[in-house]
């Protein structure tokens, strides 16, 4: 009770307009049912009654004046329940996206919170009232036969009340069946689509042909539908019992129902007509109880969706403004002159079981160039990833010029950096637009950026010029970006917000060497006067760097110039060698 | 013309069907018998019964004929459900092997027949077999919808030509108006197609893309993706307002349509009782009759529609199935003979203007490693592509031994090659079953203490039995990138081919790794012709060859001591990476 009281407090709130329309539209609905029923039986007992021809059809136009017209208000009702849902469910759906991106990037991450969010995406009361509204359209259909046959006949509808009440168990039988297939099949079905992509996709074609796959892949689908075949066929012969007993169930209904009101004829207790009223009513009666049974199951399941949505609303209340929570009002900061310290700091993401960052010393003075290097894994990105406040150091603090981080608005933030990710994202809008976005457009700046990331060349090339579309997912003449421009335009991006401190992230990781070159060539004067942090595995990519810190195991083994690090003969020494080896033994020889 | 195709797909599908699931034509038949059987006992028993009850018949006789019709009834609805349970069968069945059909044709074609969109737009058509079943189900409609109006018509013309006449007015002015509906909404479906592509765009954007995520927060540019949103919204909401006017102002010419048809029956009908023609049974028979045929006909004019539009997953798959496999003539080359020969090959993909390759000549001698190496773009995975027999070259040719690439068998052939892709990919299947492929296992512990992965089978649960990935077991784990590059050359190298082809297979990886898997690598791959493709030239000085390509031509070639004494564009390169590592050692 308490939660339908949730379930229509929330419907209300959210459209009155279409809560009131379906209860109305079903209504009609359910009254055009009925009126169907008696229309027959209406025009029978006008013909037999002996009344005259005119008479008679004028009963007749009456009859179906009164029916369309109910058809047409219906219609009405209708529409304007269509466009009441429509618009609810669009103001809503609007506000989950709007929800998502607010969120703390962490609980994008969540595999809980995501479930959660992918099932009550559909959740909301709006999204199942429909079958509010169908259930009270059989109800009252399956009220009003019911009232036609307490006149005329009680006995028949305790008949018809326990017959139905078998069909509706053997309904249940059935759908529980139903149900229990439908999720052992997804197992199955999702092996089956997944070896069909194999078989298909042209990502594994490569794979497929060179590794001689086929005929395995394809056994392996034999197998797996030979299992599913199996408990398929199981299942229908269940169902074909079930199916022969509730045909059992209804003959004996209608054979019952058949006798028992051409007896009444034949002793003179009903007329002609009452008699066709009356069989026509027992169909109905039928249908109508059975799919009240189904709503019924449907408007469960509603409730329980409600519940996750509650959940969801729970969750969305709490973590949408954890973000700003520590922010004091207006940090003044000089940008040109803010080290970024990091003050012992230590971080283990969410359910992980040891730390990833372990007790970080480090100060990033303003207008210095820090190369960050280490193996994989050794947290090079996560410290990247705390920088940008994606998530909160779980000890320690990080400082801007002296301010803890978390405690600027984070809105401010943001325009302190400029940004370009190991996983960066291009948009399939224009190019302009995925480096500009609605910013204020500075054709200079922009067109500088271009030229310093290398991209100009194959701008120039493009018809459209900076108005391409990246991608042909929303426009057939689009390009695709290689990996390597794709780089160029991720860092375009960055350069253009024109922000006092430059994250790089594996910059270069698919530019080829003169590109590469090139690169930083342009880099060391592009930043210059700008704090920058520059991510890498390979060492030869720091070049530029003031200063180099080697990270192993989330900690910071080693810091200096290289020439510093070299003299230790420590980590960053043996990484430099393992690499350099391929390039030494011809070193000499050539310089 | 158009009439004739949509026949002889029908006349395909169900060939096709007479050819892989035979017993479903045989319930597909009595089904369609039955249901209009059903359709015509329900119109006249009825009127049975009121005559006799009209007449005055004894009870006992109308009890007889009650009897008859609820026994037949119990006939053919228990037929009915038998038949429809082994039709949900065979048909499951059917369009699995329909999608396993299209599957097998998919693998054996060239690479080159599947790139482009129109091949991936065709394959998603047929790959939903599920089309291809609905398609042959509004077909069975169809067909006992046809069968009913035909044995109705049979009752209706009973009666007079005014009737008759009066009832195909009406009725045909209800079908021309059905058919109406139908084409604006099938106009309608593409407006929409668009809309939805932005909308999925958007939804994958905001909830299924981290990397997006973070470029939304970083960049503050929420705003100015919800304005996308906001835009994609408004233009589906004008669509739909638009189609919810359109459809009800369509349903209320239909209400108004029906309620005509019902006035002209019923005054026809009363008329006639009056006249005495008929009786009221009659009365009811021939108004259930004809109401009954327009139900029928309305469902088969849209059934027609919509079988028009599954008809393309059906003609979509019959295209997939005329795609052709290249014929060859299977020469193969002699055992232990690898020699690998470029003869003047220029290639350009197809449907685009400039060549990718131009004129290349090379051999590469069996038993040699060769480096490819150049700048992003130079034409060196293309290279690649035209030995593993992906693509034709243009012009010239290619020989392995001898004898022409294009020639030899295609058993053959992929036992010759195995190789390493820089876009590799690892099955969502075992370890064991991602290196052996469905061979026979031999020892695998070796091989995977060779390419450096024993820590981590050990590591494992399930140790070599355990999934990757979630796709097919949901208890799968993720390999690291570094981790998948190994299980990938285990792959190739467990193939034990004689030529070896490896692109790119360090960029995963940190130098440390990157270290270890060269010098692991170059023991696996001892006396088998190797071609090793990379930017980062560090690998190329363990190579017999190296061969420098620039915008689609080979322009330097030889050892590394050779190329570094040209002092051409290979040492500028080589000088420009190495520069970094020579400051201070």
């Amino acid at each position: 009770m308490k939660k339908l009281g949730y379930y229509f407090r929330r419907a209300w709130e959210t459209s009155r307009a279409y809560l009131f329309t379906t209860v109305l539209r079903n209504l009609f609905a359910a009254l055009i049912s009925l009126l169907d029923v008696a229309g027959i039986g209406i025009v029978v007992d006008a013909l037999m009654s002996g009344k005259p021809y005119r008479d008679v059809i004028f009963v007749i136009l009456i009859y179906l004046a009164a029916n369309l017209a109910i058809v047409l208000i219906g219609q009405i009702l209708s529409l304007c329940e269509s466009r009441a849902a429509r618009k609810a469910s669009n103001v809503l759906q609007y506000g989950y996206m709007q929800d998502c991106l607010d969120v703390d990037y962490h609980y994008v991450q969540d595999r809980e919170i995501l479930n959660l969010k992918r099932n009550s995406m559909k959740a909301h009361p709006v999204f199942s009232l429909d079958a509010f509204g169908r259930g009270i359209q059989s109800l009252v259909a399956m009220l009003g036969v019911a009232s036609v046959f307490v006149f005329f006949s009680p006995w028949f509808l305790l008949i018809l009340l326990a017959t139905s009440a078998l069909l509706i168990a053997l309904n249940i039988f059935t759908q529980s069946c139903d149900y229990k297939f439908s999720i052992e099949r997804t197992d199955d079905d999702r092996k089956l689509q997944y070896l069909y992509e194999v078989m298909t996709k042209y990502q594994f074609a490569k794979e497929v042909r060179i590794g001689d796959a086929d005929a395995y892949i394809e056994s392996k689908y034999e197998s797996v539908f030979a299992t599913f075949f199996g408990k398929l066929k199981g299942l229908l012969r269940k169902k074909y019992w079930v199916n022969v007993l509730s045909v059992v169930l209804s003959c004996l209904q209608s054979a019952v129902m058949y006798l028992y009101f051409t007896r009444q004829v034949t002793i003179g207790e009903i007329r002609l007509s009452e008699y066709v009223v009356l069989v026509a009513s027992t169909a109905l009666f039928t249908t109508s109880i059975l799919s009240l049974f189904r709503e019924m199951g449907h408007i469960r399941n509603a409730l329980k969706a409600a519940d996750l949505y509650r959940a969801y609303e729970e969750l969305t209340k709490n973590n949408r403004t954890q973000k700003d929570s520590n922010a004091l009002p207006s940090q003044d900061i000089d940008i040109r002159t803010a080290d970024l310290v990091f003050d012992d700091v230590s971080f283990r993401y969410p359910g992980a079981s040891s730390d990833t960052i372990k007790h970080i010393n480090l100060t990033i003075s303003a207008g210095q160039k820090v190369g960050i290097v280490g193996l994989n894994g050794s947290g090079k990105t996560t410290l990247i990833k705390l920088i940008l406040r994606l998530y909160q150091p779980s000890a320690g603090k990080i400082t801007l010029g002296g301010i803890d981080i978390s405690e600027i608005p984070y809105c401010d933030y943001a325009d302190y950096l400029g940004v370009m990710l190991q996983d960066f994202s291009l948009f399939a809008y224009s190019i302009r637009e995925n480096i500009v976005f609605d910013r204020e457009p500075d054709e200079k700046r922009l067109r500088t950026c271009i030229e310093e990331s290398g991209l100009s060349e194959k701008i120039a090339s493009l018809p459209c010029g900076m108005e391409t579309s990246v991608y042909r997912e929303l426009d057939d003449n689009g390009i695709e970006f290689s990996g390597g421009e794709g780089q160029k335009l991720a860092m375009a991006r960055a350069l253009y917000k024109n922000a006092g401190i430059l994250l790089l992230d594996e910059p270069t990781s698919a530019l080829d060497a003169i590109a590469e070159q090139a690169l930083f060539s342009r880099l060391a004067e592009l930043a210059h006067g700008k704090t920058t942090v520059f991510i890498t595995h390979r060492i030869s990519s720091t070049v530029f760097c003031d200063r180099i810190a080697v990270v192993e195991g989330g900690e910071i083994v080693e810091v200096g110039t290289h020439s510093e690090l070299m003299e230790k003969h420590g980590c960053y020494e043996t990484l430099f060698r393992a690499q350099a080896k391929y390039y030494q033994k011809e070193g000499d020889a050539v310089l | 013309m158009k009439k004739s195709g949509k026949w002889s797909e029908t006349r395909s599908v169900l060939r096709l069907l007479w050819t892989c699931e035979p017993r479903y034509l045989l319930t597909f038949i009595p089904q369609v018998l039955l249901s209009s059987l059903f359709d015509v006992l329900l119109v006249y028993f009825p009127k049975l019964f009121i005559e006799q009850l009209e007449s005055g018949k004894a009870y006992s006789d109308i009890a007889l004929a009650i009897g008859l019709y609820i026994a037949v009834t119990f006939a053919i609805r228990t037929l009915g459900a038998w038949l429809g349970s082994k039709n949900a069968l065979y048909m499951e069945r059917f369009s699995r092997s329909i999608q396993m059909q299209a599957g097998k044709i998919t693998m054996a074609l060239p690479l080159s027949d599947m790139e482009g969109a129109k091949f991936s737009d065709k394959l998603a058509m047929a790959n939903n077999a599920t089309g291809i079943a609905d398609a042959l189900d509004i077909l069975r409609r169809i067909f006992s919808n046809a069968l009913t109006i035909l044995s109705l018509s049979v009752i209706v013309t009973r009666l007079d030509a005014v009737f008759i006449l009066t009832v195909s007015a009406v009725l045909g002015l209800k079908v021309w108006f059905v058919w109406l509906t139908y084409r604006y909404r099938e106009k309608r479906r593409k407006a929409y197609a668009a809309n939805n592509r932005k909308g999925n765009y958007l939804d994958g954007m905001a909830y299924f893309n981290p990397g997006a995520a973070k470029e939304i927060r970083i960049n503050k540019i929420e705003p100015w993706f919800m304005s996308k949103v906001t835009d994609f919204r408004e233009e589906m909401l004008g669509l739909q307002y638009g189609d919810f006017g359109r459809n009800t102002l369509f349903e209320c010419i239909s209400a108004v349509i029906m309620a005509v048809q019902s006035f002209v029956i019923l005054y026809v009908l009363s008329g006639k009782v009056f006249a005495g023609t008929i009786g009221i049974a009659d009365f009811t028979m021939f108004f259930s009759a004809v109401t009954k045929l327009s139900v029928a006909l309305s469902a088969i004019v849209s059934d027609i529609g919509e079988y028009n539009r599954k008809r393309l997953y059906v003609s979509d798959f019959l295209s997939l199935r005329k795609q052709e496999t290249p014929t060859r003539t299977k020469d193969t080359p002699a055992p232990g003979q690898t020699d690998i020969v470029f003869e003047n090959v220029s290639f350009r993909y197809p449907n685009t203007e400039t060549f990718v390759l131009k004129n290349i000549n090379i051999r590469i001698p069996t038993g040699e490693t060769l480096s490819v190496v150049g700048k992003n773009g130079a034409g060196k995975s293309t290279f690649i592509k035209l030995i593993c027999r992906f693509y034709r070259p243009t012009e010239g040719r290619i020989t392995v031994g001898g004898v022409d690439i294009h020639e030899i068998g295609d058993a053959e052939y992929n036992a010759l090659i195995s190789a390493v892709f820089q876009d590799y990919q690892n099955f969502s299947l075992t370890l064991r079953e991602n290196v052996l492929l469905g061979k026979q296992e031999e020892d695998l512990a070796g091989l995977m203490e060779d390419v450096g992965l024993s820590d981590l089978v050990s590591r494992l649960p399930n140790g070599m039995d355990t999934y990757l990935l979630r796709r097919f077991d949901s208890d799968g784990v993720e390999l690291s990138g570094g981790e998948g590059q190994k299980l990938a050359i285990a792959r190739a190298v467990y193939k034990n081919a004689p030529i070896l082809i490896l692109d790119e297979p360090t960029a995963a990886l940190d130098p440390k790794a990157e270290s270890e898997i060269y010098e692991r690598y170059f023991n696996i791959a001892k006396n088998k012709t190797t071609i090793f493709i990379s930017h980062r030239l560090a690998s190329t000085t363990f190579t017999d060859k190296i061969a420098l390509f620039d915008n689609g031509e080979i322009l330097e070639y030889g050892t590394h001591e050779e190329l570094m004494r040209q002092n051409a564009m290979y040492a500028t390169l080589f000088r420009i990476q190495s520069s970094a590592y020579q400051v201070n050692s």
